[in-house]
């Protein structure tokens, strides 16, 4: 191709051969004769798909019967899960130099029939007591009506706010080494129950509101160790029972934000008392930000204290999160539920630490200090290390 | 050589600095047809949208996109009185898509979500399926399942409804 003399272009014939070359070669080939017709070839290849559609139907029946048979099997333990953790300390109240601690073993099973019932068993192997003491911690059958309603009987977590809810004994969870001091089991709050529970949740346009309605064996105190105990038999030695009522309410607009109340109430023979417990919680879990903040007022006919904790942590990296948290229960000193606890003392305390994540989804180390303030004894400065796991 | 080449193109006679001239405005004509090029590749291996699909005739045809986030993270499990089968795709590109944009979680995260729902209270894990084909072949069958896919992979299937299409980041 090339510009005539009056400035237009002009193909030469050398131009023109080549463009015709190139079309040929690059025109796919047609005209060829087909293969020849092999008509004993198709019938084998007839034959063998025949053979192997045989065989795949003899097995998909085999597949049913075996189903059938699974219907049959034993579903607990199929699904059993460990967690555990391994804990080091400087001089926390109570222990005389720094050590070492085996934590908990928490051995958890699920299973599940069909799409309604299901079962969860959670025991806890407690090597930070003496003597060691393993201790069914949930045990509860369940049938799902519907998202608004679901049954479960056994022994539960007592519905009186989101860290009781959330957090079980699976330290691995937990942002922090350790519950919140006023959560601890079987101390100030009474964190299990055994008996029945509602729970559901329900939805009205972009907002929800979940319940959960509890009604079990109320606690009693053990005066030797100055503890709560949940009676698990029928032998309830308290009259009463305990009821305890959460809800909690959220909004497609604010994803991650809840805003709860709860409340319970219980009764003892010895003391002779009622105590009504009413909590309030917020939690955000933004994708980098998230933070708990939980207060109760616990109240008798003689006395008032209150209780709470604020609680935020930041995800720095995809794998490790800076936490801290403040911890308050304001007495009376003559509180009589607080004094058979020995908890009828003003109490605070300040965490800061962070947590990494050294095998997603299995194991975490988490470091942390803590100032422990106690009206009836001088202040503790302690330096935590665990290295909590999953498998 | 190169220069004189790329002036041939550029259709300039080859003399002197007429020729390079020519030949640099060819060379920069291909390097922006080359990056036109490469756009237009780029646009095709990115990651892709996805749909998100249910069963024509099942319940689920009017679920939103909290809905379907709900779902996903087991906290809804029905559609009025039928159980949703809530479906994954395996790892890879499509799923960290469809949980980025619609579920709002890495895939660490939405794994860990799952473990914590499990060991709370006994949840069942959502199923995953061998792949695309057997996403839309499982969605065609089950009137109460939901599931994604890349959406250039959506066939004409009368079974299948696409609620909507996310797209990629």
């Amino acid at each position: 191709m090339r510009r005539d003399h009056q400035g237009g272009w002009r193909v030469g014939m050398t131009g023109l051969t080549a463009g015709l070359a190139l079309v040929f070669l690059l025109t796919p080939v047609y005209g060829e004769s087909p293969p020849p017709y092999d008509a004993d070839g198709l019938r084998q290849t007839i034959r063998s798909l025949q053979d192997r559609i045989e065989r795949l139907e003899a097995a998909q029946s085999l597949r049913e019967v075996e189903q059938e048979h699974e219907e049959l099997r034993p579903r607990f333990g199929l699904n059993l899960g460990v967690f555990g953790d391994l804990n080091a300390s400087s001089t926390p109240r109570g222990q005389q130099r720094p050590a070492f601690g085996l934590g908990e073993i928490g051995l958890y099973s699920t299973a599940r029939s069909g799409d309604r019932l299901t079962f969860l068993f959670e025991a806890a192997i407690e090597l930070d007591e003496d003597p060691t003491e393993f201790e069914v911690e949930r045990y509860w059958v369940g049938y799902t009506f519907s998202d608004r309603l679901v049954v479960r009987a056994g022994r539960v977590h007592t519905a009186i706010g989101y860290w009781n809810r959330t957090y079980h004994h699976a330290r691995y969870f937990f942002p922090t080494i350790d519950r919140p001091f006023v959560l601890a089991y079987d101390w100030v709050l009474p964190t299990h129950l055994v008996g029945v529970e509602f729970a559901g949740t329900l939805r009205r346009g972009p907002t929800s509101l979940h319940y959960e309605l509890e009604i079990g064996n109320g606690p009693e105190i053990d005066t030797t160790n100055q503890v709560l105990k949940v009676t698990d038999g029928v032998q309830d030695r308290e009259r009463s029972k305990q009821a305890a009522l959460r809800i909690v309410g959220g909004h497609a607009a604010l994803p991650g934000l809840t805003v709860g109340l709860s409340g319970t109430t219980y009764a003892f023979d010895v003391p002779s008392l009622r105590e009504s417990v009413i909590g309030m919680e917020v939690a955000r879990l933004g994708t980098r930000l998230e933070w708990i903040a939980e207060g109760w007022r616990l109240a008798n006919p003689s006395a008032v204290a209150w209780a709470g904790y604020l609680q935020g942590a930041w995800k720095l990296r995809d794998a490790t999160m800076p936490f801290a948290r403040v911890e308050w229960l304001e007495t009376d000193a003559a509180d009589p539920y607080l004094v058979a606890l020995n908890a009828a003392v003003d109490r605070h305390q300040l965490i800061v630490g962070i947590r990494h994540d050294v095998e997603p989804l299995h194991s975490v180390l988490k470091a942390q200090y803590r100032r422990d303030s106690r009206a009836d004894d001088h202040i503790r400065h302690i330096a935590e290390l665990q290295w909590a796991f999953g498998f | 050589m190169g220069i004189r080449f790329l002036a041939l193109l550029a259709g300039r006679r080859v003399d002197g600095r007429r020729a390079r001239v020519a030949g640099w405005w060819a060379a920069a004509a291909l390097c922006l047809l080359a990056a036109l090029a490469g756009v237009g590749v780029a646009s095709v291996v990115r990651a892709e949208d996805i749909a998100v699909i249910v069963n024509v005739g099942g319940p689920l045809t009017s679920l939103t996109l909290p809905d379907v986030r709900a779902l996903y993270l087991g906290e809804r499990q029905f559609v009025g009185p039928e159980m949703v089968v809530v479906l994954h795709l395996p790892e890879g590109d499509a799923k960290a898509t469809f949980l980025s944009r619609v579920v709002g979680r890495t895939l660490k995260e939405y794994k860990l979500h799952w473990l914590q729902r499990v060991f709370q209270e006994g949840a069942t894990l959502p199923k995953v399926v061998a792949g695309p084909e057997a996403m839309l072949g499982v969605v065609a069958t089950r009137r109460n399942s939901v599931g994604y896919l890349p959406a250039s992979l959506v066939h004409d299937m009368p079974e299948v409804k696409v609620l909507f299409v996310v797209p990629s980041p």
